[in-house]
């Protein structure tokens, strides 16, 4: 799913032409950082960004515009897809609850994002998302730390992972995806020798 | 030929690390040259682009090469100033490259594998950023 602040841009440029500039950006990232730390619901992210952007919309019709235009990554769930089953994905989303049943049907081709391997950012109820979210995310996996990849397609947020000795790849595309699964060995063909320059 | 365009950052500053990559493709592609050159050039004086793999733990490490080299909490003589504190900012942008040139063969890029186009930006909080692409070529 795209990033909300980026979405929220996208969408208002592309439905009411109006360009937003980086003063109403910044203020996006922080009402984004306040849902994803549920301290505001997702109506009250689009109240704030209509406010915000001093665009003539409910919050209602603009929540409704961003649920339709978030779209899961198609080519990176099918890099997922290609994971050996032993795998155990979880779903980190930072998405609130009350959107993730509009966008959980998006998703029904996917198998592997278990109901019960769902978790939602908000649910913590964190200060501060990155880096207190990395220990608990462990926990919850039930994993030991090192069999742990985090995917993210936020740049900070995977950097400060790796700082938390979680290892992480950032989300590119779908073909750097697939060739760092190759290169952690993650995929069958990993074992097919391969050339690569660096 | 020569064109130039300016990408906009949505940077956070703190030695956030963004990738241009794809956008200054586009640029390429929409110029239509065939055989000739790239420049990206970072237009402050708190950050730099490079030439590097977009890899988390790679950006790791060079965030904390920068903050042993200049760390963040030291008093610095562009502070007497007293205009603005980011005197760690400065010294490690001059640690950086400003700017990169790329090869355009065949109408694109002429990255390696692992190469991206990677603008560093260390301001102490959230600015514009402005990076200026000119494609020059035939």
């Amino acid at each position: 799913m795209p990033a909300i602040p980026r979405l929220a841009v996208e969408v208002l440029e592309d439905k009411y032409p109006q360009r937003i500039d980086f003063r109403t950006r910044t203020i996006f990232w922080r009402l984004a950082e306040e849902l994803y730390l549920g301290k505001i619901d997702g109506r009250s992210f689009c109240r704030g960004v209509v406010e915000a952007a001093g665009i003539r919309v409910t919050p209602e019709r603009l929540e409704g515009k961003l649920l339709s235009a978030a779209l899961p990554h198609i080519p990176a769930l099918e890099v997922l897809a290609q994971l050996p089953s032993d795998y155990r994905i979880w779903l980190v989303s930072d998405y609130p609850r009350e959107w993730f049943g509009g966008l959980s049907s998006k998703l029904e081709r996917y198998p592997f994002f278990s109901p019960e391997r769902l978790i939602f950012t908000a649910d913590y109820r964190l200060e501060k998302l990155v880096p207190e979210i990395f220990p608990l995310l462990v926990r919850d996996a039930g994993q030991p730390r090192e069999s742990c990849v985090l995917i993210d397609g936020d740049s900070a947020r995977a950097v400060e992972a790796v700082k938390c000795g979680l290892p992480a790849e950032l989300y590119v595309d779908a073909f750097r995806l697939r060739r760092s699964f190759l290169l952690r060995k993650m995929l069958p063909e990993a074992r097919e020798s391969h050339s690569r320059s660096r | 030929m020569i064109i130039t365009h300016q990408i906009e950052l949505e940077s956070r500053g703190s030695l956030s690390v963004t990738n241009i990559t794809e956008q200054v493709r586009e640029i390429v592609h929409s110029s239509g040259v065939q055989h000739g050159q790239a420049i990206i050039f970072y237009r402050h004086t708190t950050g730099g682009v490079i030439v590097g793999e977009h890899e988390p733990g790679i950006i790791a490490d060079i965030q904390t090469m920068f903050e042993q080299i200049a760390p963040v909490a030291r008093n610095y003589y562009h502070h007497l100033r007293a205009v603005d504190f980011n005197g760690h900012a400065h010294v490690r942008s001059a640690l950086l490259t400003n700017h990169v040139v790329i090869p355009i063969l065949e109408g694109d890029l002429f990255l390696g594998t692992y190469q991206d186009i990677l603008v560093i930006d260390d301001q102490t909080e959230p600015a514009p950023r402005y990076v200026a692409v000119q494609v020059s070529g035939e």
